[in-house]
């Protein structure tokens, strides 16, 4: 095995753990004294604006709840693949097959309310389209504990401490803690892409990176939060199996601060990194960001502007380094039977600059105006959508590419009847690319009616819903030799669905299309049936039988392609 | 054998945190705690994606950006490259494995290996993409919203 654990970090992490335990136990009983639980909980909301609600749990018995929830699901099938293009036609295989994936989440509710839980998900299959790489993966592991202001989970975790330093998955430990006003946050772990990729089980194509950031959170008044951040990563050489990968290291700090007045919300955030490459010239770089909101009974606005060098670095999945961008939008109830939204955009890509070529990439400007109008009491259930996108794009060469897209909806929804109808209109133009300059028509059309036995005293014990779905679209090219040649894409499906209370359900999917090719090429069929049925077994068991045939480009040379997969499911829920 | 050890490591854990807890004084018999990682808010959230994903695949963009959160950074060239890669792909397929899930309060990251398979206007030769993508995820009101997403893009015309 050549990966080792850094018992520095766990050292470090032990101790917070120690000291987070400890400290709840001193300065819960304070707090306890000193808050109500609305006031804790009202603190705990300000702390985690947009999260789940806080729960309160009482136990009257003074006794530990032990709770455990998850399933498991077996899969055996059998694929019958049939390609004329081997791999490029289907990633699926031939053979008899098995899956199985497990969900467990064991919880321990104390009686102070502070819960410990250790969940599990994984997967067994010996089927390659399921896992390319290996029989069994664990998807998601992580055992913690929740208490009173404070939290520490270990295994896969999802560290969001901002847009510009940290947010994103890692395997390692997490923890906060909420002392008054203040709420300190900190990780510790391994960027992976899975535990098997850490025991080498799947080949390594990157290098393991080793990850700690901590945040700072401090309340000044009910509506003002400031925050600072920090981060270290560091690649550990020569972990991964691709030989010579040069390694990494990065820094990054952040401050910010969020303001929410109820119909006002405003956040910021500056940030600064220093990334370095083994044998190369290290980066440093800069972001910022700011965005705004106002909600009032009738209109909302909101605006932004957020700007990342090339060269910034972070470990959040949400900063795209080399953007700036600024952005304002809103919507207005203007009547009972009418809304409207217009969004307004500018986005310029960024690289680095060099000798060899200029630093901007492409300056896009976008917008979309649209309007919602409920026909409302004097046509009941009666609903019209319009929509107006556009989105003109200059490239580093001076290229421009234009999208202009419109749309018409309209809608009728009772209880039992759904339908609707769209038409849209593209036309997509772009000098750097003029083959694929075209105009698109798009219909799209819907119905479904659902019968039940529902009545004014009863809910209903069965239903059947029926659905009719169909789309076509053509796409004439305007550029070039192939100027004036069209495509036609054409699909519909029929589906019947039926259930009824103990017995268990009935899904019928039946649906065809095809494609017409340019230049006289022969058109493109396909056909598709899916169908499925499932029964409860007991109150925490079921069992589903399910077979579905799909075949796209019928009898093409090189093209067709045939999917047949006929299966059985059994289920148990815990 | 690494990952019997990390199973090991993290019932010890459980083990150790149980015993704090007990440790505890039982000073309040109610309490508040945050919303604990749980698999319901997981699998909601992997819903979300693949019925974006779906839509995207289905040529449904207005309704696939709408999974998009408001004030995203390059939002827009997500949605530029959705529409661009609708004009120039036909019969879009996106088959999705190995997928592997973190999560933390609100935020959920999803990494998806995908093969992505279509046929290129206007020639209309098949064509086959492959990579590997970490999503995040976030819910505000019980609503999960595409806040980032790093590595391949599965979007790209």
């Amino acid at each position: 095995m050549n990966f080792t654990i850094n018992f520095r970090q766990v050292r470090c992490l032990s101790f917070l753990i120690l000291y987070l335990t400890l400290s709840n136990s001193v300065l819960g009983a304070e707090d306890h004294v000193e808050n109500t639980n609305e006031a804790v909980a009202k603190s705990w909301q300000q702390q985690n604006v947009g999260a789940a609600t806080p729960a309160l749990i009482k136990q009257e018995d003074g006794t530990t709840k032990i709770e455990w929830h998850g399933g498991v699901t077996v899969d055996h099938y059998r694929n019958t693949i049939t390609s004329a293009s081997d791999k490029l036609g289907t990633n699926l295989n031939n053979g008899y097959f098995v899956t199985t994936q497990a969900q467990s989440d064991l919880r321990a509710i104390n009686p102070n309310g502070a819960v410990n839980y250790f969940q599990l998900s994984a997967t067994t299959t010996d089927d390659r389209a399921v896992l390319n790489h290996h029989y069994r993966q664990i998807n998601m592991m992580q055992v913690g504990r929740v208490g009173e202001g404070y939290q520490l989970a270990l295994g896969d975790v999802a560290p969001n401490f901002s847009n510009l330093s940290s947010a994103f998955g890692a395997r390692g430990l997490f923890g906060q803690k909420q002392i008054n006003q203040t709420v300190l946050s900190g990780y510790a772990g391994l960027y992976a892409p899975s535990w098997e990729y850490l025991d080498s089980t799947v080949p390594r194509q990157q290098l393991l990176k080793e990850v700690q950031g901590a945040k700072l959170e401090q309340s000044f008044t009910e509506k003002l939060k400031v925050f600072v951040t920090t981060l270290h990563a560091r690649d550990r050489r020569e972990t991964a199996d691709i030989v010579g990968l040069p390694a990494t290291a990065l820094r990054n700090n952040s401050v910010g601060f969020q303001w929410n007045d109820g119909a006002y919300q405003l956040t910021g955030e500056t940030a600064i990194s220093h990334f370095q490459q083994q044998n190369a010239q290290s980066l440093s770089g800069r972001a910022s960001l700011l965005d705004g909101a106002w909600r009032g009974q009738k209109v909302s606005l909101k605006a932004g502007y957020h700007d990342l060098e090339a060269e910034f670095s972070s470990l959040s999945q949400s900063a795209q380094p080399g953007i700036r961008e600024r952005y304002v939008g809103g919507d207005w109830v203007a009547s009972a039977w009418l809304s409207l939204g217009l969004d307004l955009r500018n986005s310029q890509q960024y690289t680095f600059a060099s000798f060899a070529g200029a630093a901007k990439l492409a300056d896009t400007d976008s917008g979309s105006l649209r309007a919602n109008i409920n026909l409302g009491a004097s046509y009941p259930g009666w609903g019209i959508t319009l929509q107006q996108t556009f989105s003109n794009t200059e490239d580093a060469n001076s290229n421009i590419s234009r999208k202009d897209l419109t749309s018409a909806g309209v809608s009728y929804a009772t209880a039992r009847w759904n339908a609707a109808f769209t038409y849209g209109y593209d036309e997509v133009t772009s000098q750097a690319n003029p083959a694929g300059d075209s105009h698109t028509n798009r219909w799209q059309a819907s119905a479904s009616r659902a019968f039940n036995n529902a009545d004014e005293l009863s809910a209903a014990t069965w239903t059947v819903t029926t659905g009719l779905s169909a789309n076509l679209e053509t796409q004439k090219l305007v550029y070039g030799l192939l100027a004036g040649e069209e495509t036609r894409a054409f699909t519909s499906s029929l589906n019947v669905g039926a259930q009824r209370n103990g017995w268990g359900t009935l899904n019928l999917m039946v649906g065809n299309g095809f494609n017409t090719r340019m230049l006289n090429q022969s058109t493109l069929r396909m056909t598709t049936v899916q169908f499925d049925a499932s029964r409860p077994i007991g109150e925490k068991g079921g069992v589903k039988l399910y077979w579905r045939d799909v075949r796209r480009n019928i009898d093409d040379l090189l093209l067709d392609t045939q999917e047949k997969v006929v299966g059985v499911q059994l289920s148990y829920q815990i | 054998m690494a990952c019997l050890k990390y199973l090991r490591m993290i019932l010890v854990s459980f083990v150790l945190l149980s015993v704090c807890a007990c440790a505890t004084p039982d000073k309040a018999a109610v309490s508040v705690y945050s919303s604990a990682s749980n698999l319901a808010m997981q699998n909601d959230a992997k819903q979300m994606l693949i019925t974006m994903l779906n839509q995207y695949a289905q040529g449904e963009i207005s309704l696939a950006q709408q999974w998009l959160e408001e004030d995203m950074m390059g939002r827009q060239v997500i949605i530029d490259n959705m529409q661009q890669s609708h004009v120039q792909q036909k019969q879009i397929e996106l088959k999705l494995s190995d997928t592997t899930m973190a999560q933390t309060n609100d935020t959920v990251m999803i990494q998806i290996t995908w093969e992505k398979r279509f046929l290129r206007i206007p020639t209309m030769q098949a064509q086959l993409k492959q990579g590997k993508t970490q999503f995040l995820l976030t819910s505000k009101h019980a609503i999960w919203k595409l806040v980032g997403m790093s590595g391949d893009n599965v979007f790209a015309p």
